[in-house]
């Protein structure tokens, strides 16, 4: 097992220094600079500007201190807000992301495995028909639709919550519930049709016939076997979800980590570019491996590291 | 089984219930600050990148920072200089020297704002290690830009503490306009021991020292910033609000509800959903000031057909302004009759310059003339079928309807097939500035209240001359405006240039701009001025 996950974290580094070499090189080809503006600076201030935030060197020059600084944990510092450091703006901007994030996650892995397993359970009938309309709702419409929907309802017209903004509990049920939608109706599906696919085995046909009642039939003999899928799910979609909602966080004015995704890359701020994309693939990364890791524990046949025989 | 299907169900409906009673439990939990001279603003969209005056580089950090530092002058509601830090000031007779005298004040943390805090700060806009992007807002001064490119010295750079409350500038060449200029913020001040002692001074509200009416009290990165009342400023007593709450809303549909909410009580264009605003402008909702502003499309002179003046003017002539503004924008824009936008003060006699010359483009179309004109252009160039025609903006839905609009006009007036290319916003720079285009549309505000501000960028030497068009005559005025101080003469001298740009149309100006306001009914005497900054210090709330 410790070889295995040593061996894992060497691919994981190697598949990270890949990836950040990949997104310097890309970055770097992208047309236009941090400086490109409307108005054209004079020559003499842009070579001012590019000696301070050393692009005047070479790209290999810029690479290699990159990597020098980036393997001493130092993100650098953004170039669109002024002594910002790279750092700060992730460790500022993670815990809100993440808390949102783990809101909604719960919400959707909760909710969806029980409404996943109701609509199994009752099979073709109306309740079943009405939650995966439901999910289909949820899987279709964007939360750029539901957000602005839920400010209009439940902040302005009905007052129920605030309509915007960072800092306390109520701020965050609504885009918590507006960044559940999606995942939610995502692990719905996919629970019912596990779940259902679990319902044929014969074992379960052979628990019944033992007479074991069926809340126990349900939680420990389908319940464990469908949630697989739904745990391989979960890894990539928390990984997304915690590092920030480019749409969501917009709308409700949330100061995430879920725009510099987007803003660094307008706003050619590089550094910016690749600390979030550097955070964003480690923390998938790193995601995956726990899932891998989750398996074993849920799924004894499943053996991690070891050839199959 | 069915008993457990049946707890399931009702598992689902608690559930459903559960969470309903726990949102109506957590609703109406915010309340609003007791404080009655407390003033919600909702036109910052997102962090200000900068508010060091040598980093700050938009208007946004603009906004903050005209409210925590203060200049040598502030401009008033017509536009002119009224006495800030500095009480009064001379000019001298060739206007290049100007002598200020400043007022005792104070910095936040307590030190007397002193002439050597101006010098030190506008050398350090200039100093190349600053790195500062708006160095060029001080190349006016003496050595300024020589300094900025590493070809002179700080000390040869005209400006100098002569002693504690007394400030010499030395200018390159007479610019009437420095004057206002000193309110611009990159102009603005810093205090020398502060700056010197930490670099990063301005990144956070604890370490920010300012000068200004309110000081930096709360900024939370990414998320709001609180502005209260300066109690040592010297003019305290004319500062009613105790504070100024301003949260970042990077949706403009956010902000207008949170206007509507009541949680907002001020906003402009950054408040208003765009699909909004004709409907809004027309309930009269929202107030519409004229900006100072251009929009326009820039030809490229060294691309065919464009070359040729004739087929500009055709072009131009076959675009029908009114129905742009009418039908298009809807925003209470104006048909553009000249480059220069309105509200631009002609600085001989202080009237709207626009009203000073005459129609230089109709704001209707005149289709025979310009297919009479295009048919001629073809001739003069020997050619009976123009090449492909493209037009570039960059990508946004209302730059993409203007340009459709244009599209259609081209067609029905002169039977020209234009093709449309949108690029993201930096890409589409690049293109410009590397003469990649045919035709490029452009937006231009102004740097500072004066038409020089939009002439000078025509000149041959121009960075900003992005037609790459060159005109002996014009760069001649343009450089005989520059060395008068005779504003008569000046003025003058810049309308004529206005007209040889008109004639010759290296660019097609199609509309002036204007700013949106959004104002609760109890909000009074917030200032919006020339310079598209909005002042709150005067501002005060009435009893709803």
């Amino acid at each position: 097992m410790l070889r295995y996950i040593g061996k894992r974290l060497l691919i994981m580094l190697i598949t990270l220094w890949l990836i950040s070499t990949l997104t310097f090189i890309l970055m770097n080809s992208i047309p236009g600079d941090p400086f490109t503006s409307e108005k054209k600076l004079p020559e003499s201030t842009l070579e001012n500007l590019k000696a301070q935030y050393g692009l005047d060197k070479p790209l290999p020059m810029q690479y290699v201190v990159y990597m020098n600084n980036l393997i001493h944990g130092d993100l650098g510092f953004s170039i669109k807000n002024v002594n910002r450091s790279v750092n700060d703006m992730l460790a500022d901007g993670f815990p809100v992301s993440a808390q949102l994030g783990a809101q909604a996650m719960i919400l959707a892995i909760f909710a969806g495995i029980l409404m996943g397993t109701v609509a199994a359970l009752r099979q073709n009938r109306m309740s079943d028909y009405s939650l995966m309309v439901l999910a289909v709702i949820g899987l279709s419409i964007p939360n750029f639709v539901i957000a602005p929907l839920f400010q209009k309802y439940f902040g302005l017209n009905w007052e129920l919550l605030p309509i915007a903004g960072w800092g306390n509990f109520d701020q965050t049920i609504l885009p918590s519930i507006a960044l559940a939608f999606t995942p939610l109706a995502l692990v719905t599906r996919l629970m019912r049709s596990s779940m259902l696919e679990v319902l044929g085995q014969d074992y379960i046909r052979t628990a019944r016939a033992k007479g074991l009642p069926p809340i126990r039939v349900i939680s420990f003999h389908t319940l464990r076997n469908a949630i697989i899928p739904v745990i391989t799910l979960i890894g990539p979609l928390t990984a997304a979800i915690l590092t920030g909602s480019f749409v969501v966080e917009k709308i409700f004015s949330i100061p995430g980590i879920g725009k510099y995704f987007v803003e660094s890359i307008i706003n050619r701020d590089y550094p910016v570019i690749m600390g979030a994309t550097i955070f964003f693939s480690a923390f998938l990364i790193l995601m995956n491996f726990l899932v891998d890791l989750a398996y074993g524990y849920i799924d004894p046949r499943i053996k991690l590291g070891k050839k199959e025989a | 089984m069915m008993r457990s299907k049946r707890r399931m169900t009702q598992l689902v409906a608690a559930f459903t219930v559960l969470s309903m009673v726990f949102l109506a439990a957590c609703g109406g939990g915010s309340s609003q600050a007791s404080d009655d001279q407390v003033l919600d603003i909702g036109m910052i969209v997102s962090e200000p990148p900068s508010l060091d005056p040598a980093k700050a580089q938009d208007s946004q950090s603009g906004h903050i920072l005209r409210h925590v530092l203060e200049g040598l002058v502030n401009i008033d509601k017509d536009g002119n200089p009224k006495p800030g830090i500095a009480k009064e000031w001379e000019v001298s007779d060739d206007g290049k020297e100007i002598t200020f005298h400043l007022r005792d004040a104070t910095w936040s943390n307590g030190d007397p704002v002193t002439a050597e805090d101006f010098e030190y700060a506008w050398k350090r806009v200039l100093n190349p290690d600053t790195g500062a992007i708006y160095a060029y807002q001080l190349f006016y001064l003496k050595n300024g830009e020589e300094y900025n490119a590493g070809e002179a010295e700080a000390d040869e750079v005209g400006v100098d503490a002569v002693d504690d409350k007394t400030l010499k500038v030395e200018l390159k060449q007479p610019t009437p306009y420095f004057i206002s200029l000193t309110a611009f913020y990159t102009l603005l001040p810093v205090n020398k021991d502060v700056v010197e002692e930490n670099g990063k001074w301005a990144a956070n509200a604890d370490t920010y020292v300012g000068n200004g009416a309110f000081t930096l009290d709360v900024w939370e990165h990414d998320s709001k910033i609180e502005l209260k009342k300066n109690e040592d400023y010297w003019n305290a007593d004319k500062v009613k609000l105790s504070k100024i709450n301003v949260p970042f809303n990077q949706e403009e549909q956010t902000a207008y509800q949170l206007f509507k909410s009541g949680k907002l009580d001020y906003g402009d264009k950054n408040s208003l959903p765009v699909d909004l605003i004709p409907e809004l402008v027309e309930k009269g909702e929202v107030e519409t000031k004229k900006k100072l502003g251009s929009y326009s499309y820039i030809f490229n002179l060294e691309e065919e057909p464009f070359d040729n003046k004739k087929i500009r003017k055709a072009f131009a002539l076959a675009i029908d302004r009114k129905k742009i503004v009418e039908d298009v924008t809807q925003g209470g824009e104006a048909p553009s009759n000249g480059w220069v936008p309105w509200g631009m003060p002609d600085p001989a006699n202080g009237e709207e310059w626009v009203k000073q010359h005459g129609q230089y483009q109709k704001s209707s179309a005149q289709p025979e003339k310009a297919k009479e004109l295009l048919e001629e252009g073809m001739e003069e160039e020997g050619i009976d079928k123009l090449p492909e025609i493209t037009l570039d903006y960059n990508t946004d839905d209302s730059h993409k309807k203007i340009a459709e609009a244009l599209q259609q006009m081209w067609k029905k007036h002169l039977d020209v097939d234009v093709k449309l290319q949108n690029s993201e916003w930096k890409v589409f720079l690049e293109k410009q500035s590397n003469g990649d285009f045919q035709m490029s549309r452009q937006g231009w505000l102004p740097d500072y209240i004066d038409p020089m501000t939009y002439l000078d960028m025509y000149t041959t030497e121009s960075d900003q001359n992005k037609a790459n068009w060159h005109n002996e005559e014009y760069d001649e005025l343009i450089e005989k405006a520059k060395s008068t101080n005779d504003q008569k003469k000046r003025s003058k001298l810049m309308h004529e240039a206005e007209e040889i740009l008109m004639e010759e149309m290296p660019i097609i100006p199609i509309y002036f701009y204007t700013e949106f306001i959004l104002q609760k009914d109890h909000v009074k005497n917030v200032i919006y001025k020339k310079d598209a900054s909005f002042d709150f210090r005067e501002a005060y709330l009435t009893e709803e």
